[in-house]
């Protein structure tokens, strides 16, 4: 009979506090013309927006739902409210954000990360972002960090040059519903050369119950300038379900670097049907890292668009599927200029019945000469109820290409074990000691703080019970 | 009514099944079995009971394809095997302008026998082939599948293979591609046993506008079952290849292993080389693995060659070669080796 480790769920103790709903204005149920018009005049929009909100709810309409991937029949959009205001308006001082919004989030620590001085934190909170601050020192050199109804208004040239131009309303059914109630998200700018030497941050959660979060995110950083963004979330769990249906569009420009961090905890019953899209100039670069933790069904495949000469990629993720969770993730990647070069390192962890898929893309153009890259996924599997799923795409275009992949699944091995063993380390410490090795590699690409919530998210229970 | 499959990836001629069937004109020759191999013309068997056998399986090439074979194939053969045989049986075909074949290989308990399937074209053209062969190997049985395909440059090949292996039987097959427009292979074996064991060792050439469209499954249902995919291939011209793989592991296989490697080395920049290997797995207890490189002939290997004054071009020819030598040595039979052997050089001229 072969021993197995159980390791522990993940501990969702603080993350699903549940707030009394405090609302100032909430739209009615379902999606309408109407209830478009009320968002983009309670946004105070400019008229563009307001077009583009309705053209992309029409497209939404006669949009067919996925046929692939997860299951999305129990998803019913009607019934989601698409977006909901918290009482209260922006705040740039933390003691000014109301009681129990302000508990929330210091149960997640984000006071914290500004205590110790990180450049700037953005909370999103529902649908408003409702705190911002930035060091003095970077608002000097012109780096623009708000939030995206704020940055519609006040930088209208640059947004409306940038906005929904990567991930249009047609990609795809939910990119249209995104563009026609999109509410919330960050901005940030960073000109030409300045080096932005601390992570920004910001939060989203979610807290009222069914309703949606349409996040924009849009980054951009300007020729030569570089940036670390970090965004996290969190929000609490309900019985009814909830849709999150972000964008996020990052454009690097030429010799820039962009470094883009998520640590994804949704609660179990969300439905995380987020794009995320990254269009790299010459010899810019573009690193994601991403842990998907949470929500019930994730269909998340950040796409980077090496489309400058010597533009570069990297892509390191994690999954963790554990009881219920449909985590369908991956990334892809285009190569669609020479000497471009992308590195592909993603694992997963299923257990308890969790059933995780790779899904990833690699392709490289016709016009694509001297490719380099590779994809490596690794899943590890815990016990046999469990689902792992692998299938990487790969398209090559043409034949100046130097491309190597390997996938491998497989649980704990026994040999490793029997290794550790013999060097006298128990058996529940050494499997305990394999599993943080596996989830490694991801810990040590972001910041300690966000290392310490990462662990603190998956709490494993390392010293391992025998069954 | 044959409805021709819309496939995203290959694009295949209207029409496809419609306005042949009464010329097929494929002659097949079977070469004089051993004593304890029969082989029996599927014509005058009623082969309706047998058709279960795919029932589990997936249906890569469609409904269609499968009715179409089924109900109308005037070709084919229904081989029983029992005890071991040393001479391989040799079936082989002239394709025409029309072959629609099914044939079985049932391979009963400790079964020991090679069959090599040789397609190759007339003066016919275009020919067309539509072909599904089954294998059951029962408990035991050791079967060795040989597909060699030498079609014409404006043929197409559709073909399709069932296989179900039991405990401790072993199955091996090797498909090689050298011809025709269009091939369309599909292999699926299912690992139905303890110990049960199936490799796949795949060949190809494509140049000019030739499409590929190659699918192998593998899938673990016993315990300790154990598969293996090997494909390599070259790719020339503007030619288009797809090459799907899968390891499937069902809940129930523990300790299996399962395999999947793909080398294709690009000899063009018009070449369009697209792989999809999946990795679907219900069972913990398994090794699941898929490697894959794709790019041009190794440039230590030319300059190594081409530095004892060999010309570029033999050097290719002669790195490419000794990639297939890994698959093709492996093959009983030296008249096919040397069938292979020639068609390669002439597609490499």
């Amino acid at each position: 009979m072969a021993k197995k480790t159980v390791i522990a769920d993940v501990d969702r103790g603080i993350y699903d506090v549940i707030n009394r709903e405090d609302h100032r204005f909430v739209v009615d149920k379902g999606l309408t013309e109407a209830i478009i018009r009320e968002i983009s005049r309670e946004k105070n929009e400019p008229e563009w927006m307001l077009n583009y909100r309705l053209d992309s709810l029409k497209v939404y309409k006669e949009k067919p739902m996925p046929t692939w991937g997860a299951d999305l029949s129990d998803l019913d959009v009607e019934n989601i409210v698409h977006y909901v205001r918290p009482n209260t308006d922006m705040q740039h001082s933390w003691d000014d954000v109301p009681e129990d919004i302000k508990m929330t989030f210091e149960r997640l620590g984000i006071p914290e990360a500004e205590r110790k001085s990180l450049a700037g934190v953005g909370a999103q909170y529902d649908s408003e972002v409702v705190y911002h601050a930035m060091r003095d020192d970077l608002k000097a050199q012109g780096v623009i960090y708000t939030d995206m109804e704020s940055a519609v208004r006040e930088h209208e040239a640059i947004v409306k040059k940038y906005f929904m131009k990567l991930i249009t309303n047609r990609c795809h059914k939910f990119s249209a519903l995104h563009g026609a109630v999109w509410s919330g998200g960050s901005f940030v700018y960073v000109p030409a050369g300045v080096k932005v030497d601390f992570p920004l941050q910001s939060y989203f959660r979610l807290n009222a119950k069914g309703a949606g979060q349409f996040e924009h995110t849009l980054i951009i950083v300007e020729e030569g300038a570089e940036l670390h963004f970090i965004e996290g979330c969190s929000a609490p769990k309900y019985s009814v379900q909830n849709l999150h249906a972000g964008a996020v569009e990052l454009f690097v420009k030429e010799g820039a670097t962009l470094r883009y961090s998520t640590i994804e905890n949704w609660s179990r019953n969300m439905y995380n049907l987020n794009t995320k899209r990254c269009s790299v100039e010459k010899n810019g670069r573009i690193e994601w890292v991403s842990g998907s933790f949470g929500s019930k069904v994730s269909m998340l495949y950040p796409m980077s668009i090496l489309k400058g000469e010597g533009a570069s990629s990297e892509f390191t993720g994690i999954t963790f599927a554990a009881k219920g969770q449909y985590l369908d993730t991956g990334t892809k990647v285009v190569h669609a200029a020479p000497n471009t070069s992308s590195v592909v390192n993603s694992k997963s962890i299923s257990k308890d019945g969790g059933h995780a898929f790779y899904r990833g893309l690699l392709r490289a153009t016709p016009n694509a000469k001297n490719v380099k890259a590779t994809v490596n996924c690794e899943s590890l599997m815990l016990d046999n109820r469990s689902k792992s799923d692998t299938v990487p795409i790969i398209e090559m275009g043409n034949d100046q290409v130097d491309i190597g992949h390997e996938a491998r699944i497989g649980r704990i091995s026994d040999e490793t074990i029997f290794y550790l063993m013999s060097r006298g380390i128990p058996e529940a410490e050494a499997k305990a000691m394999i599993v943080r090795g596996f989830v490694e590699p991801i810990t040590k690409e972001l910041p300690l703080e966000y290392a310490v919530e990462l662990n603190h998210l998956i709490t494993l229970e390392l010293e391992g019970t025998i069954g | 009514m044959y409805q021709t499959p819309k496939w995203q990836r290959v694009k295949l001629e209207e029409r496809l099944f419609e306005g042949l069937k009464d010329h097929q004109d494929a002659r097949c020759n079977v070469s004089q079995p051993e004593h304890h191999i029969s082989a029996v013309p599927v014509e005058s068997l009623d082969i309706a009971p047998a058709l279960y056998i795919e029932d589990a399986m997936t249906k890569h090439l469609g409904e269609s394809f499968l009715a179409y074979t089924n109900e109308q194939a005037k070709n084919g053969y229904f081989f029983t095997a029992k005890g071991r045989s040393e001479t391989p049986v040799k079936v082989q075909t002239a394709v025409g302008r029309l072959n629609i074949e099914n044939h079985w290989i049932i391979a009963e308990e400790g079964a020991h026998a090679t069959f090599i399937f040789d397609y190759s074209a007339t003066d016919e053209a275009p020919s067309k082939h539509f072909g599904i062969t089954r294998v059951i190997a029962k408990p035991g049985a050791d079967i060795t599948l040989i597909k060699v395909q030498r079609l014409g440059e404006s043929d197409s090949f559709f073909d399709q293979c069932f296989s179900s292996v039991a405990e401790g039987a072993r199955l091996r097959m090797v498909d090689i591609q050298m011809g025709a427009k269009t091939k369309v292979v599909t292999y699926e074996s299912h690992l139905e046993g303890r110990h049960s064991a199936a490799e796949l060792k795949s060949l190809y050439y494509g140049a000019g506008g030739e499409q590929l469209d190659l699918s192998f499954t593998m899938r673990h249902k016993g315990s300790k079952s154990e598969s293996d995919i090997l494909s390599k291939g070259v790719l020339d011209g503007d030619s288009k290849k797809i090459f799907r793989g899968n390891l499937l592991f069902d809940t129930g296989s523990p300790q299996s292993v399962g395999r999947e490697r793909e080398y294709v080395t690009l000899l063009s920049e018009k070449v369009q080389s697209d792989s999809i290997p999946a990795l679907l797995c219900s069972e913990d207890d398994v090794i699941g693995e898929h490697a894959a490189s794709v790019g041009q002939v190794d440039e230590m290997k030319l300059f190594y060659l081409m530095s004892r004054g060999i010309s570029e071009r033999e050097a290719k020819r002669l790195v490419i070669k000794a990639a297939f030598e890994e698959v093709l040595g492996t093959v009983a039979d030296e008249q096919v080796r040397n069938d292979v052997t020639e068609a390669l050089d002439r597609r490499l001229d």
